[in-house]
C-alpha cells in the first residue's frame, strides 16, 4: 500500500476537520511542497459534501495561508544579509530589485492563486529586495482571497467529481508557468537582436 | 551541416540562454495542454453517457469518479462500494477517485485502467443481480443523495418516497436531493426535502 502527500493530506483533512486545513495551508503558504491548490478544491467539495463546515474552513484556512506567507516574508528578510552579501553586488541582482519594486505587486498578487509554483521564490525576493511589508500583505491578502475563493468554489461546484477539476487546475496552472517561461525565452531571444542605442 | 555547426557557435550565451527557456516552455506546455484536452473529453464523455439519467452501463466507468460518485450515479449503496473494494469508509475515502484509491492500494493497472476499476464494475454488475439493502453509511439522508439510491440502500421501495413528499416520480428518481429540490422549486428549499425524505424513512419503520 502507497500513500502520497496528497492522499495523507486528505485523509489528515478528513480525521481533522477545519484546523488541519488550515495548518496544512500554513505549511504550504511557508512554502514546503504540500498540494495546497488540491487541499482548497478538496475542501470546496468536503464542505458541499456536509463533510466540511463551511464558514469555519474558509475562515481558518485563509488565515492559515496569509499566515504563512508573512512567515516566510519575515523568514526572507532576516536572511536577507546573507543573501545581499553574496549576491548584493551583482548587477542582475540590482535590476531584479529594482524591476521588482516596481512592479512586484502584480508577480506578488499573480504567484498567490495562477502561479502558485512561483510564490515561495517570488517571497522570498519581496523579503530581501526591501520591498514594503504593508504592500507586500496588501497583494498577498487579495492574492489568497482569489485562490480561496476561485477553487475553493470550484471545489464546491464539481462535489463528488473534484478530483477531475484538481487534475485541470494543476495542468491549467501549469500550462501558464510554461507560457511565462516560453514568453520569456522569445522576449530574450528578439532583444537579444537588437543592437544597442548608441551612447551620446 | 558545417554552416550548423558555425551558426551555433556564433549564438551568444544570452540567445542560447533564451533558446534553453523557450524549450523548457514548450517541455512545460505540452503535456500541460494535452491534460486540459483531457479534462474537455472527460466532461463531453459524461455529457455524451448522460450520467445523471441514472441506470448507466458499468463500462462507463472512468478513473476520476469518486466512491460517492459511483454509489449515487449507479444507485449502489457505498457502503457495498467499500466492502467490494476493502476500503473503510470513512467520511474523506468516500470522495476520492477510484485512480487514487488504487494508487493507496497499490494495485497497479489492468488493460490500461486502475485495477480497482474492475472491482468496482463487478460489485455494480453484482449488486444489480443480487441487490441487498446495506442502510446508509451516513445513518440520515443528505442533500448529494438521490432517491433511487436512499431506496436502494434502505430497502424501501423509490415510490414511497415521491409519494410521501408528493414529488411526481417522473425522471426524479436519479437526481440528487440538492439539485432536484432547486429544479422543482420545492417549498422550503434542499434541507426542505432532505427532512421530508428522512421523515418517510422514519414512518417507514426502518433505521438509515
Amino acid at each position: 500500500m502507497s500513500v502520497d502527500i496528497s492522499s495523507l493530506a486528505l485523509t489528515w483533512i478528513g480525521t481533522y476537520g477545519a484546523p488541519m486545513v488550515a495548518g496544512l495551508l500554513f505549511l504550504s503558504g511557508l512554502g514546503l511542497p504540500l498540494p495546497g491548490t488540491l487541499i482548497v478544491i478538496a475542501s470546496g467539495a468536503f464542505i458541499r459534501q456536509n463533510l466540511l463546515d463551511g464558514y469555519s474552513t474558509s475562515l481558518l484556512g485563509y488565515l492559515g495561508t496569509i499566515a504563512g506567507d508573512g512567515l516566510l516574508y519575515a523568514i526572507g528578510y532576516f536572511a536577507s544579509t546573507h543573501i545581499e552579501a553574496r549576491f548584493g553586488e551583482t548587477s542582475a541582482w540590482k535590476n531584479a530589485s529594482k524591476l521588482f519594486l516596481s512592479r512586484g505587486g502584480i508577480a506578488i498578487y499573480l504567484t498567490r492563486w495562477l502561479l502558485t509554483a512561483l510564490a515561495l521564490p517570488v517571497t522570498l525576493i519581496a523579503a530581501s529586495s526591501g520591498y514594503h511589508f504593508r504592500k507586500f500583505y496588501l497583494f498577498v491578502v487579495l492574492g489568497e482571497l482569489t485562490w480561496i475563493a476561485i477553487y475553493g468554489c470550484l471545489g464546491y461546484a464539481f462535489g463528488s467529481q473534484w478530483e477531475l477539476i484538481s487534475d485541470f487546475i494543476s495542468n491549467f496552472s501549469g500550462f501558464i508557468l510554461g507560457a511565462l517561461v516560453l514568453g520569456v525565452g522569445i522576449y530574450v531571444f528578439v532583444r537579444s537582436f537588437k543592437k544597442p542605442a548608441a551612447s551620446p | 551541416m558545417k554552416r550548423i555547426i558555425q551558426k551555433i557557435k556564433t549564438i551568444s550565451k544570452i540567445q542560447l540562454l533564451a533558446l534553453v527557456l523557450i524549450i523548457i516552455g514548450a517541455a512545460i506546455m505540452i503535456p500541460k495542454a494535452t491534460g486540459m484536452l483531457d479534462f474537455y473529453k472527460e466532461v463531453r464523455y459524461a455529457a455524451e453517457h448522460d450520467f445523471a439519467a441514472g441506470n448507466l452501463s458499468p463500462d462507463l466507468l472512468r478513473p476520476w469518479m469518486s466512491i460517492r460518485y459511483v454509489a449515487v450515479a449507479y444507485a449502489v449503496p457505498e457502503k457495498y462500494l467499500f466492502d467490494a473494494v476493502g476500503v473503510n469508509p470513512k467520511k474523506e475515502t468516500s470522495l476520492i477517485a477510484l485512480n487514487r484509491l488504487n494508487r493507496q492500494k497499490g494495485l497497479g493497472q489492468a488493460g490500461g485502467a486502475p485495477v480497482v476499476m474492475t472491482t468496482v464494475r463487478d460489485a455494480i454488475l453484482s449488486y444489480r443481480a443480487n441487490p441487498v439493502a446495506t442502510g446508509l453509511i451516513e445513518q440520515k439522508v443528505e442533500g448529494w443523495m438521490t432517491v433511487q439510491y436512499i431506496a436502494n440502500s434502505t430497502g424501501i421501495p423509490a415510490e414511497a418516497f415521491f409519494t410521501g413528499t408528493g414529488i411526481a416520480p417522473d425522471g426524479n428518481a436519479n437526481k440528487p436531493l440538492d439539485f432536484l429540490s432547486d429544479e422543482i422549486k420545492y417549498s422550503g428549499g434542499p434541507s426542505a426535502l432532505v427532512t421530508a425524505i428522512q421523515k418517510v424513512l422514519d414512518t417507514q419503520g426502518k433505521k438509515p
